[in-house]
């Protein structure tokens, strides 16, 4: 699905001191499965992500999602393709704080507005939240609720690609495994890029990315009876 | 309701659309401040509406016996003037304006019956009673101002009405929503030549008659030695007095306008830099720049035209709570409505939304991350 080549990008041109926070990089990813990608804090991976998901522009390289070059679409192109393939589950939920649970989940469908909320009532079911709690606010959910509401809304437009930035950073051990059933189950037909620190989420992972210095250094794709390494 | 939608977030975020609106419906000052201007103008119109059917011809400055009987003359020889009367106007009727203040009407006080039955016949007006000398006749819209009634007695010693040589009573209240006092007295030493314009047979003809007894009688304005005074004269007069209101009223206007742009402006800013970061959320899942301007920019303009509404509600509402409990009382009237002061208000309010709108467009263009926000 991804084929990333030579990605670079660097942060401070302007100075003599630049910083890469991706350093010539190439990597393909399948069209399903979950990956997940690990590294310290500023090794590049998030930045990494937001490459792949046309939200930044990298300094030089090439991205080819099915065959399509990100530097040959317009911006417009990219908004269409953020908002159709792919999905986001931030760190931080960043939910809308006005706005009830069902209504943060829908505001981005596409669908006409029965379907997708028919749709976001059976995603937030799904994900074990009660009727009454789709009417509430994130504040008053839970950090395990707000974090499953939120990749609800990732959901909503059946993504092929789902980016978790940190998906369970802020959620105690029962809540990040609840979240990390989803998203393997998820990843079972689409592909699911996670980013953590955390490796004992990635128990279920297919494949393992380890970077460093805006640099892989390490991948090992993981299938039942067997390990890759590279 | 749409998430997305403008309306979604105002009824999501009642208190705080609520202050926005509130915001922009001060702007009732700028409208209220032009009906105000434009209220004193209709009042000082209306206090001079007796001089649509007649003439003064007052001797001025160097002007000669021979002189004025000539203009006296030639004036009563028009087509348009009925008959020339003699009558006193150096008596004066204290009345209140829409303004609250005072402001001094003139008695028209005929030397004869029958020159007061010509004026009384011209404006169309009847009486329960033959009229006799030293009895006041007097609107309706007069009594209520001045709280006359009938059988009210006033002699030299009033300060309600100044000038009074002999002791007057009110007989007759006549319905009618102009301010005037009429009597008669052939003792009383005339003042001013009065040229009374033709009789018609009926209100609707009044219009044209009464135009065109100001279109004769304006050369006679320019004359220096005989004042000649009509409805026309003295109306201009007034345009000039009310220049100096009106600009008082537009530089307070702009300074308003300044004010609430920038009270505005910097509140509106505030508001959408908190939410900054959902806009950034909404890049994310990939809803378009385009697309989130168009919502911000109908919130901003909802709010807008919902402040409008209510600043025309309450500028309406004030009028009419003032015309309730006071002006009507005294037989005044403010108005509700006037084209200039909406006029105005509405360029006051895009003063304040254009500054608004290319704010919100610069900061949208700066979008970055979630993260960033």
């Amino acid at each position: 699905m991804f084929d990333i080549s030579q990605l670079t990008m660097i942060y401070d041109m302007d100075k003599e001191d630049k910083i890469y926070a991706i350093n010539s990089v190439d990597l393909k990813l399948p069209d399903h499965g979950l990956v997940g990608f690990m590294g310290p804090s500023g090794s590049g991976k998030s930045s990494f992500m937001y490459c792949l998901s046309t939200l930044k522009t990298p300094t030089s390289g090439e991205i080819q999602y099915n065959s399509h070059s990100f530097s040959q679409l317009s911006r417009s192109e990219q908004e269409l393709l953020r908002r159709k393939e792919f999905g986001f589950v931030f760190q931080r939920h960043f939910l809308i704080p006005y706005m009830s649970a069902l209504d943060n989940v829908i505001v981005a469908a596409t669908d006409k507005k029965e379907i997708a909320i028919s749709r976001g009532i059976q995603l937030l079911e799904d994900f074990g939240l009660k009727k009454s709690d789709m009417k509430k606010r994130p504040g008053k959910l839970s950090g395990g609720q707000r974090q499953r509401v939120a990749i609800a809304r990732a959901l909503i437009n059946c993504p092929n690609v789902l980016f978790a930035d940190e998906p369970t950073a802020s959620l105690d051990h029962t809540s990040a495994f609840v979240v990390m059933d989803i998203l393997k189950e998820y990843a079972k037909q689409h592909l699911v890029l996670v980013i953590t620190h955390d490796r004992s989420i990635l128990k279920d992972a297919d494949r393992i990315i380890e970077i460093w210095d805006g640099k892989i250094i390490h991948d090992q794709l993981i299938s039942v009876g067997s390990k890759e390494e590279s | 309701m749409n998430p997305f939608s403008a309306t979604y977030y105002l009824h999501q975020n009642k208190k705080r659309a609520l202050a926005l609106i509130l915001l922009v419906a001060s702007l009732v000052l700028v409208y209220l401040g032009g009906i105000y201007i434009n209220t004193m103008k209709h009042s000082a119109v209306r206090s001079k509406q007796i001089y649509r059917d007649f003439a003064t011809i007052t001797p001025g400055y160097g002007c000669t016996q021979e002189d004025y009987d000539s203009t006296v003359s030639s004036i009563k020889n028009l087509s348009v003037v009925s008959t020339t009367v003699l009558v006193n106007m150096e008596s004066y009727i204290l009345t209140t304006n829409e303004m609250g203040t005072s402001q001094w009407i003139p008695l028209l006080l005929f030397t004869s019956k029958e020159d007061l039955l010509q004026y009384t016949n011209l404006l169309h007006l009847s009486f329960a009673s033959d009229p006799t000398e030293k009895q006041l006749i007097i609107s309706s819209s007069l009594s209520k101002n001045t709280q006359f009634q009938l059988g009210d007695q006033f002699d030299s010693k009033s300060h309600k009405i100044n000038g009074l040589i002999d002791t007057y009573t009110v007989s007759s209240i006549v319905k009618n929503d102009f301010l005037f006092a009429l009597s008669y007295d052939p003792n009383v030493e005339p003042t001013t030549t009065m040229a009374l314009r033709q009789q018609t047979t009926n209100t609707s003809s009044d219009k044209e008659a009464r135009s065109a007894f100001g279109k004769a009688l304006l050369p006679y304005h320019s004359d220096s030695f005989v004042v000649v005074n009509c409805y026309e004269s003295i109306n201009a007069n007034i345009e000039d007095e009310l220049s100096i209101y009106r600009l008082i009223y537009g530089v307070l206007s702009i300074l308003i306008t300044l004010v609430l742009a920038i009270t505005i402006v910097a509140t509106f800013l505030g508001t959408y830099q908190k939410r900054n970061y959902e806009f950034s959320v909404y890049k994310a899942l990939g809803i378009s720049r385009k697309k989130i301007l168009w919502k911000v920019l109908k919130e901003v303009c909802l709010i807008h035209l919902l402040g409008l509404f209510l600043c025309f509600l309450i500028g309406f509402l004030v009028s009419f709570f003032a015309n309730q409990f006071y002006y009507h009382t005294l037989g005044l009237h403010l108005r509700y409505f006037e084209f200039q002061p909406f006029l105005q208000t509405l360029l006051c309010s895009l003063g304040i939304l254009i500054p608004v709108i290319l704010f919100r467009i610069r900061d949208l263009r700066k979008i970055g991350l979630p993260e960033e926000s």
